[in-house]
């Protein structure tokens, strides 16, 4: 399949990426040849195929109490954060205060 | 006699081998394998593994030292807690004394796209060490650390063993905890040992083997525990024991010397009773494909974390999205990009199906055919890579070129089956590892197999004169 430079843009805004023009057409060729490269996955037919997700799958995704423990490292999580008010994380506004808090 | 041993044994004093090698590598880093170093202190008393200094990737959380996962993104970040691996480690008495480097967020095959610049293979600082848990790989090839951990999505501990020359096991999926250890590809990250000799890993495995509450994907291990007394035991006639040769990992692309020492691998197995049989795995060939799929699009999911909000870095915007972008596309090297790129597109609606869902089909269809064989074969033998260490800056613009680099060990982690690489021989001055793989669980059984390979062989006692002279590749 083609790749078009309008598509890359798509598959960055859902990445959160912003790509320069000259990054964007570079990644749009890779993508390109990897895609194609990967085509060959068409050639055995899997329809009938449940897919894997997880080699351990008779192990994988159980569900454990709902157990509080204490970490003990709450504070040393906030240290982390880039920008802070006392205890809270703050960023941009991004409700848009006119709105009803959907849009 | 192994370097663990030989402290576990009191033969090396182990407060002393801590001290010296923090000390040295500090002091001197020829290949830039390290990220960050500690001071370490006296060792506790006691512990399997009690004053054994080591290194861990740095994808591995450390509450001391920073974790950068070889990324701009996360330069500046120092985790709260320690990853239960590095847990375990230390309860058992060993000394981190530093941080290796690492392809960014473990995405590469030659620790090229670290943020910090490439480690260099001491074989020879022309060629790269592999990757991506390079840096381990190279410190433990250049005597720096008798042990590291490294981690394997794709072939990342094994390949980057094979081309510095030293031993390294990518255990069964779930057997070591993935908590703490930051996320590329989940559904098969795997942490391992890498050290000179089998019998080194399987001491490693001792400590490291653990169900963990904290990783739902980690099992309980059938074999338990007693690797190491299990590997020493074991006996070296290997009559009985039935080891197949996938025709498909000796075919086109793949080195003629590289061929010639997997085949010379099978001879000595040969000669100590074991039975060597082709066989054929057809669906190999797709195992690339499906895996460039499937590792991009849980990384794309993974990756989403780093969005300049709660930890690590943070760019400004002119709203949240903006911030988002901007934060992502400055953290971000190319590579990484790249991966995040191919598996949004192959998440997103309309190729779905097409794309993910078709690559997690044929996964089964490739770990089926494995478990197939394994009815009538104990163990596989294959190359680990189809060449020698490449040359730095060959395949950085090529990265189809860069991925092939991958395709004799990315089977082993769409299956999540046991794998490791040994040293099988030098092919122009460079090591060249030997891949065995087993069935899930056989993690004990596969080092025993490495481990007579090594009483019988000497290429794992060749080390490099320090790097800087090496050969031309």
């Amino acid at each position: 399949m083609r790749i078009s430079s309008d598509q890359v843009e798509r598959i960055a805004q859902l990445a959160r990426l912003h790509l320069e023009d000259d990054e964007r057409e570079r990644i749009r060729g890779d993508l390109q040849g990897i895609l194609e490269h990967v085509g060959r996955l068409d050639e055995i037919d899997v329809d009938e195929i449940d897919p894997m997700h997880n080699p351990a799958e008779s192990d994988a995704n159980v569900l454990r109490d709902d157990i509080v423990v204490e970490s003990g490292v709450s504070d040393g999580f906030l240290e982390s954060v880039p920008r802070r008010d006392d205890r809270y994380v703050t960023t941009p506004r991004f409700v848009d205060p006119g709105s009803d808090g959907h849009g | 006699m192994d370097i663990l041993e030989a402290i576990r044994s009191g033969e090396l004093a182990a407060g002393e081998a801590a001290a010296s090698a923090a000390e040295s590598i500090s002091r001197r880093d020829p290949c830039g394998a390290f990220l960050s170093t500690s001071d370490p202190d006296d060792p506790p008393p006691g512990g399997s593994l009690g004053g054994v200094p080591y290194a861990a990737k740095d994808n591995m959380s450390t509450a001391n030292l920073p974790t950068t996962c070889a990324s701009r993104m996360l330069e500046d970040y120092t985790p709260v807690y320690d990853a239960t691996c590095i847990e375990l480690m230390e309860s058992s008495g060993a000394i981190l004394v530093g941080k290796t480097n690492m392809d960014e967020f473990a995405m590469g095959s030659s620790n090229e796209t670290s943020y910090f610049g490439p480690t260099r293979n001491p074989w020879n600082h022309g060629v790269v060490p592999g990757g991506s848990s390079g840096g381990s790989a190279a410190a433990v090839a250049a005597g720096m650390v008798p042990l590291a951990l490294g981690t394997d999505t794709g072939g990342s501990i094994r390949q980057p063993a094979s081309f510095c020359g030293i031993t390294g096991m990518k255990p069964t999926y779930g057997a070591i905890s993935r908590r703490g250890v930051i996320s590329f590809a989940s559904s098969m990250d795997q942490v391992g040992p890498m050290a000179l000799t089998a019998g080194d890993c399987a001491l490693a495995l001792d400590v490291l083997v653990a169900r963990d509450p904290g990783d739902s994907t980690s099992v309980e291990h059938p074999e338990g525990g007693g690797f190491f007394r299990r590997v020493r035991g074991s006996s070296a006639d290997l009559s009985g024991i039935r080891i197949g040769m996938p025709k498909e990992y000796y075919g086109v692309g793949i080195d003629e010397p590289v061929t010639e020492i997997a085949l010379r691998a099978a001879r000595v197995f040969e000669d100590l009773g074991a039975t060597i049989e082709e066989i054929s795995l057809p669906h190999t060939e797709y195992a690339l494909p499906a895996y460039y799929v499937i590792s991009s699009a849980e990384a794309s999911s993974n990756l989403a974390r780093y969005d300049g909000i709660s930890y690590g870095m943070r760019e400004i915007g002119d709203d949240i999205d903006d911030l988002y972008r901007n934060t992502r596309s400055r953290g971000f090297g190319e590579e990484v990009k790249r991966r995040i790129m191919l598996g949004s597109f192959a998440l997103s609606a309309g190729y779905y199906d097409a794309f993910y869902l078709r690559a997690a089909r044929v996964r089964r269809v490739i770990a089926e055919e494995i478990d197939r064989a394994f009815r009538r074969y104990d163990y596989l033998l294959t190359p680990t890579c189809p060449t020698v260490a490449f040359p730095l800056g060959e395949r950085v613009e090529d990265p189809m070129a860069m991925y092939m680099a991958d395709v004799c060990t990315i089977p082993a982690n769409l299956a999540g089956i046991p794998a490791l690489s040994m040293p099988g021989g030098f092919s122009g001055g460079l090591p060249v590892g030997v891949q065995l793989m087993g069935p899930r669980f056989s993690d004990g059984g596969l080092l025993s197999l490495a481990d007579v390979f090594q009483r019988t062989t000497d290429h794992h006692l060749r080390r490099p004169s320090d790097g800087v002279e090496g050969v031309e590749p």
